[in-house]
């Protein structure tokens, strides 16, 4: 498993939700709605001989200011289990060569700053899982 | 040489190789208690040699070699299957063990938030022949 193209992987699938800026690796500054990925931790050694690894990845999804309501709605609609705009859905569904299994696990509420400006967001939590290819 | 670390360990099932993470081979044997009077503590003698093999990992789909693939059908019918097990990886000079088995069990487990594991129970026909790799 490679983390780089796991990341162009999903990144390219979230390309497909209209209006949605995507970053594989963190920018310098963003303009929501945005949605970064972060990786966390990589597990080796979940099958005999490196058959197959597991990493956690965090999405970061930016949607503007923390007193901005329609951002907070652009929001709920990204969190949501199901629509042409969630999160779960988006990625759950799509197809990869990277990995094997995407599960979008939960989604937290929070502010994130980017070049000074503290941002309403979300951070999903991702297990990827496979050997890919 | 010292230690030996599990991950390098190979599985296979009728030539197949089996994309396990875990498993175990217990050479066993039953015993026959032998007191007679007088006797303080059980004597025993020993009887016939009794093997197990277990594994379990991660359900994998491929067609024709995954998993579930190799195993499934086996369990399904009673078919003898032909098992070797690599304990410490390949490698000239380094351990080889082959047995025939019947799969006394196999599991498949399906949390909502993991993925799906699969637990495989075999009785051992016979013995265990050790060798060591070409």
């Amino acid at each position: 498993m490679n983390p780089e193209l796991v990341r162009e992987d999903l990144a390219a699938r979230l390309g497909t939700i209209p209006n949605l800026n995507v970053s594989p690796f963190p920018p310098g500054s963003i303009s929501p709605d945005a949605a970064v990925f972060q990786p966390q931790d990589i597990d080796y050694h979940r099958v005999y001989e490196n058959g197959a690894t597991a990493m956690t990845l965090a999405l970061v999804l930016y949607a503007g200011l923390l007193h901005d309501q329609s951002a907070h709605q652009r929001l709920d609609q990204y969190a949501a289990d199901t629509g042409d705009r969630s999160i779960r859905e988006v990625l759950e569904t799509g197809t990869y060569t990277a990995f094997d299994d995407v599960t979008v696990k939960r989604g937290e509420w929070d502010a994130h700053r980017v070049g000074g400006v503290d941002y309403l967001a979300i951070v999903f939590e991702l297990a990827i899982f496979g050997p890919g290819g | 040489m010292g230690y030996a670390h599990g991950k390098n360990t190979v599985i296979t099932v009728d030539d197949d190789t089996v994309k396990a993470n875990t498993s175990a081979i217990t050479r066993g044997r039953k015993t026959h208690d032998t007191p007679g009077y007088g006797d303080s503590n059980i004597t025993r003698d020993p009887g016939l040699g009794d093997n197990k093999f277990t594994m379990g990992g991660i359900y994998d789909d491929t067609v024709s070699t995954g998993s579930r693939a190799i195993l499934q059908p086996a369990a399904d019918a009673g078919l003898k299957v032909v098992v070797t097990r690599k304990p410490t990886g390949t490698g000239t000079g380094k351990p080889l063990e082959t047995f025939t088995a019947i799969i006394s069990s196999y599991v498949e487990t399906n949390p909502t938030d993991d993925m799906v594991k699969w637990q495989c129970d075999m009785d051992i026909d016979g013995g265990i022949a050790t060798t060591s790799q070409a």
